[in-house]
């Protein structure tokens, strides 16, 4: 399930790119070589990949060193090198291992690992920035991450927290500072209402905002659901399990056919954006919708028309209602690809890996099970997660 | 297990491959003829909206869709696909460590570390300069067009974290017998001996890993490499520092 998940946006972005090449005339879009067939592309110009057994052997030949991991440990976790009294420690220690873990727990207690936290969560969150010109803060959303990590809370908190949304960290102490978001939201749920994440992924119709969650949170892009009956629809695939038909066509038509299956994705998209289309440009909350319609000639305030079907209700996915933000924090924090996302993500940070949505690397169900394991088992917590990858055989290997 | 990652590699980019010819309908060997010009509209006054092309479906049914979350665009996935592939199959390139580069708030603490004035001034420019004016460069993040640091190197970084280390080693030379960094029990090591051999303790907390035989052997062999014996302190306390934080 998880793997063809993953396989399916990949496939529909490669179609995308080919159909988006017809439409934005730079040519970026253009599949060369894609005459020489699946095969000969993906494995660079036809030139067979490297044996499997090379890189079995490379996996086997890896060499234990505590001072090593030691050393690539300070660096990840409070962004220093480790002192020569830390490195002669592990390296004169009758049991490298245990004193490895001994230093790798004080790296955690550490304040410079709250500030290592802020930054990759600004980092994976895309944001960052004080408030400014009457634009919010952007570092507040990073830094409640940031402290529920480092506080060994319930990673589910950054999505259904109602109070102190917006922390703050206070260099001279070394302390998370609570605060409070004032963007106006009624009933706050974690980061979906943070007025830094709604100013920073402002546009269109409030997609940009759901692709944040999307790709940050889910780790895939879209489209994000799949039917067990794909049905045809304009000579392709439809694969969403929503009915074609839930959701607008005017004045974007949502279930044009012509070039891709726009409902593919929409239909999951445009079920969510309504609730996010009640932000502005600010950040702020309003009663109503306050986002833009892309139309010609003059882009047009959305309406809920814009993006469902009258009578259709707001959606996590196809049989999860949400009414609300609040409901969607609920549906976030309880989603299993949520999870599994940002245990990959951490992953990903310990083993030095690019980014698992613009740069593919996605990890493989049985490499992280021991440590989706470890979440569930310590109640959602991130750091305890982390530091079973720090320790695992697999980090301490060079 | 193996054999498997290629096949679903294989199979994954076929099915995109299929995808694409379904959504042009027309086989793939088409697409290059009909890959359309390039919209260009010299008339600043004119509404892009209106040029023939600028929208997938029609002036009245699309939207323009960003290739990804930050300003920069996507990656090309083709090329992206080729570099995992490369790096072996996924059960076996995710349990093995890549290679991220320092990031710059580590690059400052390290130089930090070692003593070396981030504030100072110099013609040609300081340590503390070239990382203030190449944070760029080397890779600092662009929030605003929701950009996050990088963790790989470019060649420019690259390049330039090797200037920062040149400039920065007259520094840390001078002061790493007296930086905590590099002390046991408030005691430390000079860089060099009084044969300008490079000193064990010292080379040790430069790489922040035990430095071998072989370490202190190319250290010895680059301060006698130089015109002088200074330029080949400079070169080989850069050399080490660059070759050993070239990764986290």
């Amino acid at each position: 399930m998880r793997k063809t998940s993953m396989l399916f946006p990949l496939c529909a972005a490669l179609a995308l790119l080919g159909c988006g090449s017809e439409s934005s005339g730079d040519g970026q879009g253009t599949v060369e070589g894609s005459d020489d067939g699946g095969e000969s592309t993906g494995s660079g110009n036809g030139t067979p990949g490297p044996d499997v057994t090379t890189f079995e052997t490379a996996l086997h030949d890896r060499v234990l060193d505590y001072n090593e991991a030691l050393r690539t440990a300070s660096l990840k976790l409070n962004r220093r090198l480790p002192t020569l009294a830390q490195i002669r420690a592990v390296e004169t220690a009758a049991d490298p291992k245990a004193e490895y873990e001994l230093q790798l727990d004080a790296m955690f207690a550490d304040p410079a690992f709250h500030t290592r936290m802020i930054k990759w969560w600004k980092d994976a969150m895309r944001q960052g920035g004080g408030a400014a010109n009457g634009a919010p803060s952007r570092d507040t959303a990073p830094v409640l991450a940031a402290r529920i990590t480092s506080e060994g809370r319930p990673f589910s908190e950054l999505f259904t927290a109602s109070s102190s949304t917006c922390p703050t960290y206070d260099s001279a102490s070394d302390t998370f500072v609570d605060g409070e978001c004032d963007n106006g939201v009624p009933t706050h749920a974690g980061v979906l209402t943070n007025p830094g994440v709604m100013y920073q992924f402002y546009g269109n119709m409030a997609f940009r905002r759901v692709r944040w969650l999307q790709e940050v949170f889910v780790c895939t892009k879209f489209p994000a659901e799949y039917s067990e009956t794909p049905i045809s629809k304009g000579g392709s695939d439809y694969v969403s399990p929503w009915e074609f038909e839930t959701i607008g066509t005017s004045p974007v038509d949502f279930q044009d056919t012509k070039s891709v299956i726009c409902a593919n994705c929409h239909t999951t998209i445009n079920h969510i954006a309504p609730l996010f289309g009640v932000f502005d440009a600010n950040g702020q909350f309003t009663s109503g919708i306050a986002v833009m319609t892309p139309s010609v000639p003059d882009p047009v305030q959305t309406q809920l028309s814009h993006w469902l079907r009258d009578g259709e209700t707001t959606a996590w996915r196809f049989g999860q209602p949400v009414a609300d933000l609040v409901e969607l924090g609920a549906a976030v924090a309880d989603d299993p690809d949520v999870h599994e996302c940002v245990v990959a993500r951490m992953w990903n940070f310990v083993m030095s890996k690019e980014d698992i949505v613009t740069d593919l690397s996605t990890v493989p169900t049985e490499v992280l099970q021991r440590y989706k394991d470890e979440f569930y088992a310590s109640d959602q917590n991130l750091k305890a997660t982390l530091r079973k990858m720090f320790v695992s055989d697999d980090f301490v290997r060079f | 297990m193996d054999r498997k990652i290629d096949i679903s590699l294989v199979a994954l980019l076929a099915g995109g491959l299929a995808l694409l010819g379904g959504c042009v309908d027309a086989p793939s060997t088409e697409l290059a003829p009909r890959k359309p010009a390039a919209v260009v509209d010299d008339d600043p006054t004119d509404d892009p909206a209106e040029t023939p092309g600028a929208y997938v479906g029609g002036e009245k049914n699309t939207f323009n869709h960003m290739s990804d979350l930050g300003a920069d665009g996507a990656r090309d996935p083709f090329e992206v696909l080729q570099e995992r592939q490369e790096e072996g199959p996924p059960e076996i390139r995710t349990r093995m460590h890549s290679c991220q580069k320092l990031q710059n708030t580590a690059i400052q603490n390290l130089l930090e570390g070692f003593g070396v004035d981030l504030a100072a001034t110099a013609d040609p420019p300081s340590a503390g300069q070239i990382f203030a004016d190449g944070k760029a460069s080397l890779g600092a993040a662009n929030y605003d067009s929701r950009v996050g640091e990088s963790i790989v190197w470019s060649a420019a970084g690259a390049a330039k974290l090797f200037d920062i280390f040149v400039q920065a080693a007259p520094e840390i030379i001078a002061n790493i017998e007296n930086v905590p960094q590099c002390q046991i029990d408030g005691v430390g090591t000079p860089m060099f001996d009084g044969d300008n051999k490079c000193n064990e303790p010292a080379v040790s907390c430069l790489i922040g890993r035990p430095a071998t035989d072989e370490h202190l052997a190319i250290c010895n062999s680059l301060v006698g490499s130089g015109s002088d014996i200074d330029k080949g302190k400079i070169i080989a306390v850069a050399s080490l520092l660059s070759a050993a934080h070239s990764c986290e």
